[in-house]
This record gives structure tokens, sequence and C-alpha cells, in this order.
């Protein structure tokens, strides 16, 4: 089963996230950057799915630290944040991520979306 | 029945209200919880909001009697995520405005907002529990 790393520190959004795809994915979950990182240097997941604003190191220095990690750097990530202001996703993807979600979740199918969108181009 | 979403006139410089949509976007979001995973769902997404946002509100609360701006603003935004997906919206509006001005508000208004977040979260608090409590009476739980 793939497996997708989910980076975020609450837990109602990890619960969430769990309900909507864990029946097509295996969740690891993480509620910080360095637990997962952590994970990371001894199993790779299929995909991250990683909140930008997180305590200690933040989202984007995960992502700056994965892309920089040449064991790590292939690895898709969807952000998945609140930070929803026009612009903001031009930035993130900018800064390195593969697809973008905003929270509030209202559609499911949007994350599955960018899920299925993120690992179909690391298979390409 | 309406979320209880009281107007908080402290805040009322800072922030816009529409009650009546507010109401509707509550309603809204708690039954798309039901949708994404059933009432045991909204239910547990509801006990987590239950313990989860005191200690955010704490934090907030904290960092500002210390007057530590960025640990107030990334504690709104964690609050805000949730407020957001469990339909808070008046609380949700008060995050943000939180977020924007801890950086550079001063700590009167700061905390200001605290306290009307507070009460927005505990009367959205109230008004899922009578949500949940009488689904399940419907339900014959």
């Amino acid at each position: 089963m793939t497996t997708v790393a989910l980076v975020e520190d609450n837990a109602d959004n990890r619960l969430l996230v769990r309900v909507l795809i864990g029946h097509l994915y295996d969740v690891r979950e993480y509620a910080s950057g360095a637990d997962a990182l952590d994970a990371f240097s001894r199993e790779l997941p299929d995909l991250v799915l990683l909140d930008i604003s997180l305590p200690g190191i933040s989202g984007l220095d995960v992502l700056a630290r994965i892309r920089t990690d040449t064991r790590l750097a292939r690895l898709p990530v969807v952000a998945i944040t609140a930070h929803a202001a026009q612009g903001e996703r031009a930035r993130f993807m900018a800064a390195g991520f593969d697809e973008y979600v905003s929270k509030p979740i209202v559609d499911e199918t949007l994350l599955l979306g960018a899920i299925a969108a993120a690992l179909a181009r690391a298979h390409d | 029945m309406q979320p209880a979403e009281p107007l908080d006139h402290s805040d009322a410089q800072h922030t816009s209200s529409d009650p009546s949509g507010d109401a509707e976007a509550a309603t809204g979001a708690l039954e798309r919880l039901r949708r994404f995973g059933g009432n045991g769902f909204a239910r547990e997404m509801s006990a987590i909001f239950a313990e989860q946002a005191p200690e955010q509100l704490a934090a907030a609360r904290a960092a500002a009697a210390r007057d530590d701006r960025e640990a107030v603003a990334h504690a709104a935004h964690g609050l805000r995520g949730s407020c957001a997906q469990l339909g808070a919206v008046h609380a949700a509006r008060l995050c943000k405005a939180l977020e924007t001005q801890a950086p550079s508000g001063d700590l009167p208004a700061i905390m200001a907002l605290l306290a009307g977040l507070e009460h927005a979260t505990a009367s959205h608090l109230e008004w899922l529990g009578r949500e949940l409590d009488e689904s399940n009476l419907e339900r014959g739980q």
C-alpha cells in the first residue's frame, strides 16, 4: 500500500485526513517536522502531506531539508495549509511543493486529486 | 437550531460579522463532517477541538503575557484552522485578526481579541454539543 506521511501538529486535522484518505493509503502521522525527518531517515514514505505552520521546524524548512537531501529530494510533497491568501499558492509551489491543498478541507476530492497528481508525476 | 455566536463589541473595530451567514456556515461545516465520517466522526472532531482549543488559547495568552508576538500569531493560526474546519466562523475571523495584529498591534487590543476569541470558541463548543446531542437523540443513540 502506498504510504503517505502526514506532518501536522493539530490532532483534529490529522484525524480528518486519516478519515479522508486512510482507506486508500497507509497514513503515517507526525506531529512535528523533527519527528517526520527523523522517521524519513529510517524509512521513506511515497508522499508527504506537509503543514506549513508547524512548531519548531516550519513546514517550509522541512521542505528545504527534503529538497537538499539527495536521498529525500525526489519525494513528492503536498502543502496542506490555512495560508490561503492570494499569491500564497504560487509562493509555495515556487518553494518546491508539488501540490497545494488549502484548509479547511471542504472538498475531499481536491485532497485526493492533489495526492494522485503528485504521485503520478513522481512516477513519470 | 442556530449556533450562538455572540457579537463581541470589543473586536467590532477589527472584524466584520454576519451572524446569519455564520450560522449557515456552521451548520454546513457540521454536515460536511458527518458526510466525511458520520456522526461519530463529527463528535470525535468536536471532542478534539474541546481539548485542543483551550490549550491553544492558553498558549496564546501566555505568549501575549511575555510579549512573544510570533508565538501569539502561531497559536492563533493553529486555532484558526480548527475553527474553520468545525464551522466556528466568528472565532476563525478573530483568529485571523489576532494573527494580523500580533506582530505589531498594541497589547490591550491583542488581549481584547483573545477575550473575544475565548468567548467565541466556548459558544461554538456549546452549540456543537447541543447539535450533536440532538442528532444522537434523533438517531435513538
